[in-house]
């Protein structure tokens, strides 16, 4: 059975890792980029069943990677995992397509479900 | 096939993970923090909350705690060592923001074995004192270890602990309590001691050359037993020079080899390598909090100036500097296993058995106008030699680095 494959977003290399292991030992398989502009280089190429997007980081923020993806023809459920805890920044995510908006520190238990759920909703 | 020198190589490597490894019921595996809004002032906090809570465990009967740089070699040193295996193994995973003020902490502990999640916490300090701060979060974090360390009591209610674990909890070195406790850098060597003199001794008539060294290779870190009594602010020049030079240095002791002497069969040559490093991260974010006149980088160095119009300079502050009460220098204790020096190097330019090795890495240079910090990058590497009996030898179980200044070097001789 082929593992549904996660792109995982965030310059913190710790939050990244954390989220790789986790997920590899839910039975994920993950790639880990550090920035927006990686990430949408890898989405370019590869196709992914999920993206774990973070909000502020340096270059290119969250919310400018989902706009591009947009422009991109990009359509792959985005996950928005952040320490941002503002309601009009969650609004502003989710009207660019995004499908769940998860606070740091992550519930992981809550990560899985609505990552089984939207890729299930996608397929 | 495997040459003598790689066996031996991993012979060490491994009796040195089952020495240093055989310790708590709980290992805490500590992420670097996450500073949640990207928060420039204080995003040296991502690592200094990873130093203030291994320090907290660091006398801990139960729970050992470890920095954890990377979460897959963590997870890889944790599959290949049976004694880590058998204890649990959490990791800390924490995050951190400031609003309106006030401190915002979370605390998470994962289980590595189930990714389960046991426990969070998320604390508020309102105190912009910094020691406040890290005694919050300690106790956090405590309240949600504690819970875990009677569970794996009562589990391992009857189960004695092994000679092998009683000697983690070496007594300190009687020659230095009274001095302060200041031991920066610690690791059991025993083990690896007594296999080569083992090796040694089976063998005599063949000459062996010196192992190469490997870096690193086993070091822990091992910034334990400081005491932590200065009250900082982040934005006070002296409390901020007082806190990084309560603990700069990132040392790392390599693997110990042994060599024959040509004309003396009873004593031995011992070697070691001990790398020095500024903890160069947190040492810059530090002082770049801090209002800086000017500064200027090299390839081997960074300066950084302050001027008297920005902070006030205390006369006390200048004298300490212009005494050298700011420059530490290693001091290399071989100890037995209940602690006491069986040999030492005294590694700093004045003393009766002096040899100079080492130059400090973190130098302050005082006057009532300008101030100037000068840090050194890189890595001092110093290789350590010592002629001593094999009988002595035999008893080494841990080598020992304490930095201190002159001053202290000076009343540890006369003792």
């Amino acid at each position: 059975m082929t593992k549904n494959k996660i792109l995982i977003v965030d310059d913190e290399p710790n939050v990244c890792q954390f989220l790789a292991e986790y997920l590899d030992y839910k039975g994920f398989e993950t790639v880990i980029c550090y920035s927006g502009i990686d990430a949408l280089k890898y989405l370019q190429t590869e196709p992914f069943d999920a993206v774990l997007l973070d909000l502020i980081m340096p270059e290119m923020n969250g919310i400018e990677v989902l706009e591009q993806m947009r422009q991109m023809n990009i359509f792959v459920p985005v996950i928005i995992v952040t320490g941002v805890r503002d309601k009009k920044v969650a609004e502003d995510a989710m009207s660019l397509g995004a499908v769940d908006f998860i606070p740091k520190p992550i519930d992981l238990d809550r990560l899985e479900q609505s990552l089984i759920v939207n890729i299930k909703n996608l397929q | 096939m495997i040459r003598v020198k790689d066996f031996l190589r991993f012979f060490l490597f491994v009796s040195m993970i089952m020495v240093t490894a055989v310790r708590a019921d709980i290992n805490l595996w500590v992420m670097s923090f996450d500073n949640l809004h990207s928060d420039s002032e204080i995003k040296w906090l991502k690592e200094g909350f990873v130093d203030f809570i291994v320090d907290h465990y660091a006398d801990n009967d139960y729970v050992r705690a470890y920095r954890s740089e990377k979460l897959d070699e963590t997870l890889s040193v944790i599959k290949r060592n049976p004694a880590y295996q058998n204890a649990r193994n959490y990791v800390v995973s924490g995050a951190y923001h400031r609003d309106k003020g006030e401190f915002i902490v979370d605390l998470q502990l994962t289980d590595l074995k189930t990714w389960e999640t046991l426990a969070k916490k998320q604390v508020h300090e309102k105190s912009s004192d910094l020691e406040q701060l890290i005694m919050t979060v300690n106790k956090a974090l405590d309240e949600i270890v504690d819970p875990r360390v009677k569970e794996s009591i009562k589990t391992n209610a009857g189960e004695e602990k092994t000679p092998e674990q009683e000697v983690f909890d070496v007594g300190k070195d009687k020659n230095l309590e009274d001095i302060r406790e200041m031991t920066v850098a610690t690791k059991d060597i025993g083990s690896a001691l007594d296999k080569l003199l083992a090796d040694f001794q089976e063998k005599p008539e063949q000459y062996r050359e010196p192992e190469p060294f490997s870096q690193n290779q086993f070091s822990q870190d091992a910034f334990t037993d400081r005491v932590r009594d200065f009250v900082r602010e982040t934005h006070s020049f002296e409390q901020t020079m007082n806190f990084i030079l309560n603990d700069p240095y990132e040392i790392n002791i390599g693997e110990p080899t042994i060599q024959r002497l040509p004309m003396n069969s009873q004593s031995v040559l011992l070697s070691f390598r001990i790398d020095y490093r500024i903890k160069m991260e947190i040492v810059r974010e530090m002082i770049e909090t801090l209002k800086i006149k000017g500064k200027k980088e090299g390839e081997t160095y960074i300066e950084y100036s302050f001027s008297g119009n920005d902070y006030l300079f205390t006369s006390d502050f200048i004298k300490r500097v212009a005494y050298g009460q700011y420059r530490y220098f290693p001091v290399v204790s071989l100890k037995d296993e209940n602690g006491n020096a069986v040999s030492r190097i005294i590694d700093a330019p004045g003393t009766i058995d002096q040899i100079k090795h080492f130059n400090p890495m973190f130098n302050i240079a005082a006057g009532p106008w300008t101030m100037t910090i000068y840090l050194v990058k890189g890595v001092q590497e110093i290789d350590y030699e010592l002629t001593l009996p094999i009988r002595t030898v035999a008893k080494i179980s841990q080598v020992s680095i304490d930095m201190m200044t002159e001053d202290e070097i000076v009343q540890l001789v006369e003792k």
